[in-house]
């Protein structure tokens, strides 16, 4: 215990991961400011994205009565009627989001892409994919059931969702890869600047330093992590008048699903948990190989950049532990499996803990 | 049970030999020093026998135990040269590190902190330190185990005289309290002021040679008439050179109290007389041909 309190006091006296978590607290917190001050821009953002939608049919109107003026048609008829019907609803649907009666609103947002959807098989003029708006309306209707008003995924500063946005700012191969420089540092470090020597002339086994040195970055890492959920939990938690029922607020997964956000966040956790044992294995398998902090860091970032290019391209594979770096990505895609994605990445960090122990057991400080 | 014992001890690094073949055996506690121009391999062979570094073959034992046995370290020390200190910790970290790796009770901090003379500065972080607080704190972390065998890889390295007089006192009470010590240094003066048992390391060979075979002993006199006495130690068949005012005595058969004896007789006053013991840099130029 006091040896492993020892490397921990020698990763924190390196200032670099205390300033990490210092930059992670401002981060959070400049974040729920900025999204507090932009509250009301959520509402002046939907009522600017359905004013233009509103001139699309407006538009789309003006031309039907012109050619009706000119040659009256049943379908060109049938289409002003339509477009008429539309443009009633989406003028219904903004004075709801500016009355902020959400409920009315929510039902309103469903007719208005019914009618949408409806028009734009008569060609009519309305700029969203069909596909989108039956998300919508699914996502409407699930949210009317619970009784909760719809979140704006950017900028809310409910507990859950604000928890969410920052899950996909931070815990992302971007976030863990400059943690785990910082922490890999200290493993390569103590090789470039011989304090390994002294540690190897003491009575200590060196698979017990390896081990112990995973654990104590393993819990450094842990407790970064526990910093970005309890700061992103407690500043809206606080400051923020949450709506009853809002950890259960219905999120979409890759295939269409819901998943409740508190269910998110769960699994949120225990792969951010899992995949922070993982990594830290990456580093003490690398630091204790390489002994470099220049090739060390650039095998990291290579590993993580590459893996974000790959995922970004659609890639993905269960099978992939770095898959499990993008968290919410891992949460919400349906092939994932959590009990699966766990074992896997508790496997590999065993394997790869062992496989380290083996390659450092007889060498030297070279 | 051998304290240290070598067999047949080969280290290459970068292709290149460094030990070949070394045999050595110690059996009895006492102070080695480890001799031999600069980059000759004195360092990896103290690292080779605390399995710093492995060996391409042979075999090492610290205190009766395989030196793959990284318990050896209980009972064996090895001071290294201060790069291998955390600059930002501090001299009570290390030391608390090193007493909670051997299991030893914290009082032996302060114990040990005091006797090495670096109590004022214990918390202060290691960045901060001069090259001999340096040297003091890594005596310091040596000596906390109470070691049955020391390695100590150039423990003058910058060290004023009273810090190097203090360690020599350290080094000599220790021997006397049956610690073996094996360091390397390039001081030959004070070498011979600590032991007469030296390990040459030469052609990556270790030459195990006793001072006391070799050594020459000199008596500085300062006379009131120092040409008179020049002159009748000279038709006596004594052989004296002036040095700086002063007349350099080599006595090999001789007794000191003879050329006292003979001295006095003359009415030549002795204002003052020390005595001066050389060997090791004479055997070290015959040695490495200089």
């Amino acid at each position: 215990m006091k040896l492993f309190l020892f490397e921990m006091k020698k990763t924190l006296y390196t200032k670099a991961f205390t300033l990490f978590i210092l930059l992670t607290v401002l981060f959070i917190s400049g974040l729920y400011i900025k999204n507090t001050i932009q509250q009301d821009m959520i509402i002046v953002n939907k009522v600017q994205q359905f004013s233009e939608h509103r001139s699309d049919v407006f538009r789309d109107i003006q031309q039907y009565r012109h050619l009706l003026e000119e040659l009256p048609d049943a379908k060109t008829e049938k289409k002003l009627q339509a477009a008429l019907n539309l443009y009633g609803e989406i003028n219904e649907l903004i004075q709801s989001i500016q009355e902020k009666q959400w409920d009315n609103e929510l039902q309103t947002e469903m007719n208005v892409y019914q009618s949408a959807m409806e028009y734009q098989d008569m060609e009519g003029t309305f700029d969203v994919n069909q596909r989108d708006m039956q998300e919508m309306i699914l996502l409407n209707e699930e949210l009317i059931k619970k009784g909760l008003p719809k979140e704006d995924l950017n900028l809310s500063i409910e507990p859950s969702i604000f928890m969410k946005k920052i899950i996909t700012l931070l815990l992302n191969p971007f976030g863990f890869l400059v943690l785990l420089l910082i922490l890999g540092i200290s493993v390569t470090k103590e090789f470039e600047e011989k304090n390994i020597q002294m540690v190897y002339a003491l009575p200590i086994s060196r698979p017990y330093y390896i081990l112990n040195k995973f654990v104590s970055l393993m819990s450094l890492g842990v407790c970064w992590l526990f910093i970005v959920f309890s700061i992103s939990f407690l500043l809206p938690f606080i400051f923020t008048s949450t709506t009853e029922n809002s950890f259960s607020y219905p999120l979409t997964s890759t295939e269409g699903n819901f998943i409740t956000s508190s269910h998110y966040l769960k699994e949120a956790i225990i792969y951010s948990l899992f995949y922070m044992i993982f990594s830290v294995s990456i580093i003490i398998f690398f630091g204790f190989l390489i002994r470099n902090t220049i090739i060390t860091s650039l095998i990291l970032v290579f590993l993580h950049i590459g893996n974000f290019i790959v995922l970004m391209n659609g890639f993905v594979y269960s099978r992939n532990p770095l898959t499990y770096g993008m968290i919410d990505f891992a949460v919400l895609n349906d092939e994932n499996q959590l009990f699966f994605g766990t074992s896997l990445l508790a496997g590999l960090s065993v394997l790869i803990i062992i496989i380290s122990i083996v390659l450092n057991k007889r060498r030297g400080i070279r | 049970m051998s304290i240290l014992a070598i067999n047949n001890l080969s280290k290459s690094y970068k292709k290149q030999k460094v030990l070949d073949d070394i045999s050595l055996t110690i059996d009895s506690p006492g102070i080695w020093a480890l001799v031999g121009p600069n980059g000759v391999g004195k360092t990896t062979f103290l690292n080779v026998l605390t399995n710093l570094l492995p060996a391409d073959s042979g075999s090492v034992e610290l205190v009766g135990k395989p030196n793959k046995d990284y318990r050896v370290f209980k009972e064996v020390a090895y001071l290294q040269d201060n790069t291998v200190l955390f600059e930002y910790l501090t001299g009570y970290d290390h030391l608390k590190y090193v007493c909670d790796v051997n299991k030893i009770s914290k009082a032996r901090i302060k114990e040990v902190s005091e006797y090495v003379g670096m109590s004022k500065y214990l918390k202060k972080v290691v960045g901060n330190y001069s090259l001999g607080m340096k040297q003091h704190l890594l005596l310091a972390m040596a000596i906390v185990n109470k070691p049955k065998l020391l390695f100590l890889d150039e423990p003058l390295n910058g060290l004023d005289p009273s810090s190097a007089i203090l360690m020599r006192k350290i080094l000599l009470e220790l021997a006397e309290n049956g610690t073996t010590i094996i360091l390397s240094s390039h001081n030959l003066a004070e070498i011979d002021r600590v032991t007469k048992q030296i390990l040459f390391l030469k052609d990556k060979k270790i030459l195990q040679t006793n001072m006391a075979d070799h050594e020459t002993v000199h008596y500085y006199f300062t006379l009131i008439e120092s040409e008179k006495g020049k002159a009748v130690l000279a038709d006596n068949g004594f052989l004296a050179s002036d040095v700086i005012g002063r007349l350099k005595i080599e006595l090999k058969e001789q007794s000191l109290s003879n050329v006292i004896n003979l001295l006095q007789e003359h009415q030549i006053a002795i204002q003052d007389i020390e005595k001066e013991i050389t060997g090791s840099e004479k055997l070290y130029e015959e040695l490495f041909e200089l």
